[in-house]
């Protein structure tokens, strides 16, 4: 009888053992708060949260040697909605998450919960607000700016990326400063691809395309501060016209997936559009037999802004402190100079962009140094103010806008159902 | 129910031993389902707190147009799709249950492949054999001297793409579980039915059929529960919000609205309103299929 009640005893305990996952740090109150007294292995944990692309793998390695009292373990997650929606599962089911979390243009979601944040103006971020974008740098804060939840990474400045070939054959402005002073308004963009479009018989991305670099370039969006819509006002109405109005004068190549229209970049029939800094990468990957043939130029309607990510620390973390410096130092702007060399992240940090290891002439773009271009549009973004229901406004208007060109949907009838199905769904 | 709790008391160290599984199955089965439905009554963006609407989330949906084009969606899919695969599953099966085809393991494993291909490449094939511009099937219409069709542009084209690529899926799937029912067949019902001198057609409807009819219920019951949550071939073929029309189903649907819109909430009612209407199709096809089962 004693050895069954000994046998259940050990079972119970294994059980227990086995659902709490029996590795877990019990780590007492005095430990919290200065790392260097974690009994476990004498360093201060620091777990990491980023996605493929986000910061530089030497720039975590050179943390990890600058750092030898922190053990960072950096986890590369996968990007987009998982990512948001696991961070977001975290932060409500209050366990052991990470201390760093790399977040992306959706920050500003976030920024309506910042107490689940480390204010980083307590940790001394002032100091260093100076060498970022200012722009970027709101887009960390509250509104009244008192608490920072996250320091920028990098930033997305959208340019005209476009085939100066087939510009120069249709007699068109076809280099960087052509474009530059002679290509200002949409219209004169919209007036060149005609030209380009009768010469070569090629289009500018699709309508789509086009109304989204149209609305990176305005200071409004689709909520106001007070969180009222005014998605169907003249801001968001005038960007829809001008994207009807080059899609009815035939300038956008037709609303299809991305291996289509890559098969179309590479077949020489699109031949010109506008998109962010990362689209670099797109581009080479997309149309590789026509290496050589590509410039950017300084956007059609001024500058804009399309993703750039951000860094900072959840408020369980128990090393705010330790993780701030780490964080700190992966952004500073030596390091994102890797990022931008790696995958073509932009630095948020303007020191930099005349720097002699910012000169970027890639081969596939004719040598052009696209660095001068990305800093001119990296400057003075109008940023918009983000609300959490933009992605919906957003999804309803592009379907309406797509539906234009894939089923010959009457313009006027579809903005007037789109803001009738996004109405409906704020009224819940 | 004493007598009950007394017997478990007294096997308690082997209930102890099977206790890890219903212990996991309650935490992360049993709860998440009971939650859902208190999260049906809420408003949640997941973060945030959650405020309590009755039966808001209910009303919005059942008056959504968009919850009705997805249901219209799903089940011309559905219909486009399992009606004919099964149909020529049973016939695949037959044929290679045939005593003269030889090599049956072969076209076992053959026809059983697509099964196991990781559907995104497979949405990704198809996406590049229909594609409206630079699609191999409009390459070929072209080359004949046809127009090409835009395949994405008509609700009816994106319904035939999708419903294909389930067909193509699951029709060896299907093949495969036909063939165990027509193995468990005895051969002497066909043998007598051949002195008896029954043609082919004869044999088919008044044996096999027949036999076959509980094999015929599990199969058309899955692939109604699978029909009704199509996601990946839609979501990767047109994306979360494009203009193909016709291509969003009941689960995209669902997906969109929670983890897209951040209306958790909703999501949750909407998955329950699934939930019911795949219960009594189940129920339906239960009563259609065994009805003279005695």
């Amino acid at each position: 009888m004693k050895i069954k009640s000994l046998t259940i005893a050990l079972l119970a305990i294994l059980v227990i053992l086995a659902l709490t996952g029996c590795g877990q740090n019990s780590n007492n109150a005095s430990s919290s708060g200065n790392g260097n007294e974690n009994a476990t292995n004498g360093k201060v944990k620091l777990k990491m949260w980023y996605w493929n692309g986000a910061i530089s793998d030497s720039t975590i390695e050179a943390a990890k040697a600058k750092f030898p009292n922190i053990d960072l373990q950096a986890e590369k997650l996968p990007s987009g909605g998982d990512f948001l929606t696991k961070l977001k599962t975290t932060i409500t089911g209050g366990g052991s998450g990470p201390d760093i979390v790399t977040m992306d243009s959706w920050i500003s979601t976030m920024l309506s919960y910042n107490e689940k944040f480390v204010n980083l103006y307590d940790q001394g971020a002032r100091d260093i607000q100076s060498q970022y974008l200012d722009w970027k740098w709101k887009m960390g804060a509250t509104s009244d700016d008192k608490y920072l939840i996250a320091l920028p990474i990098d930033v997305a400045p959208v340019v005209l990326y476009y085939r100066s070939d087939l510009f120069k054959k249709a007699g068109v402005a076809s280099t960087p400063e052509e474009f530059k002073t002679q290509v200002k308004t949409w219209d004169d963009y919209f007036n060149l691809l005609k030209k380009v479009k009768d010469e070569t018989g090629s289009q500018s991305g699709t309508v789509v395309d086009i109304f989204r670099s149209l609305l990176g370039q305005i200071d409004q969006s689709f909520f106001d501060l007070d969180g009222k819509y005014i998605g169907d006002q003249a801001h968001i109405k005038s960007a829809w016209d001008s994207s009807v109005k080059a899609y009815q004068a035939g300038l956008t190549f037709p609303f299809s997936s991305d291996s289509e229209k890559n098969a179309a970049m590479n077949n020489g029939k699109i031949s010109s559009f506008s998109g962010a800094s990362w689209a670099v990468g797109d581009v080479i990957a997309a149309a590789p037999d026509t290496k050589g043939k590509w410039n950017i130029a300084y956007p059609p309607g001024g500058v804009g802004n399309q993703g750039g990510s951000f860094m900072g620390i959840l408020k369980s973390s128990k090393y705010p402190k330790e993780a701030y410096e780490v964080i700190k130092f992966l952004v500073s702007p030596e390091n994102l100079i890797a990022g931008y060399k790696d995958f073509g992240n932009y630095p948020s940090t303007p020191e930099i962009y005349t720097k002699p290891e910012m000169v970027n002439e890639n081969a596939f773009f004719g040598n052009q140094d696209l660095s001068t271009v990305f800093a001119d549009a990296a400057k003075d973004v109008k940023v918009a103010h983000t609300d959490t229901r933009d992605d919906m406004v957003f999804n309803e208007i592009t379907k309406a806008l797509g539906s234009v060109d894939a089923q010959k949907k009457d313009s006027e009838k579809a903005w007037k159902d789109a803001q009738e199905q996004i109405k409906r769904q704020l009224s819940r | 129910m004493g007598g009950l709790l007394k017997e478990i008391y007294k096997s308690r160290t082997l209930y102890l031993f099977i206790s890890p599984f219903y212990i996991l199955f309650l935490v992360f089965s049993v709860f998440p389902i009971i939650f859902s439905i208190y999260l049906s009554f809420h408003k949640w963006d997941g973060i945030g707190s959650m405020s309590s609407v009755g039966f808001n989330n209910f009303n919005y949906m059942f008056h959504d147009p968009n919850f009705w084009q997805a249901m219209i969606n799903n089940i011309a899919i559905w219909l486009l799709a399992n009606g004919p695969m099964l149909v020529c599953a049973l016939v695949i099966a037959y044929v290679i249950n045939l005593s003269i085809v030889k090599f049956k393991g072969f076209f076992r494993i053959a026809f059983f492949l697509p099964n196991i291909t990781a559907m995104v490449a497979v949405v990704i094939i198809f996406q590049s054999m229909f594609g409206n511009e630079y699609g191999l099937i409009n390459f070929f219409l072209e080359k004949l001297g046809l127009d090409k069709i835009a395949w994405f542009n008509s609700s009816t084209g994106v319904r035939v793409v999708i419903a294909l690529m389930i067909a193509w899926r699951y029709l060896g799937y299907n093949a495969i579980i036909y063939l165990s029912g027509l193995q468990r067949i005895p051969k002497d019902l066909y043998e007598a039915a051949n002195l008896d001198g029954a043609t082919m057609f004869q044999t088919f409807t008044k044996i096999t059929l027949p036999m076959l009819r509980s094999i015929i219920l599990f199969s058309v019951m899955m692939s109604t529960i699978g029909g009704f949550q199509i996601f990946t071939e839609p979501q990767v073929l047109a994306g979360n919000q494009s203009p193909y029309p016709g291509s969003e189903t009941i689960v995209l649907y669902m997906f969109r609205e929670g983890f897209v819109y951040q209306n958790y909430g909703y999501a949750a009612a909407v998955s329950w309103v699934l939930f019911v209407i795949i219960g009594l199709i189940s129920v339906l096809n239960w009563k259609l299929f065994n009805k003279s089962d005695d």
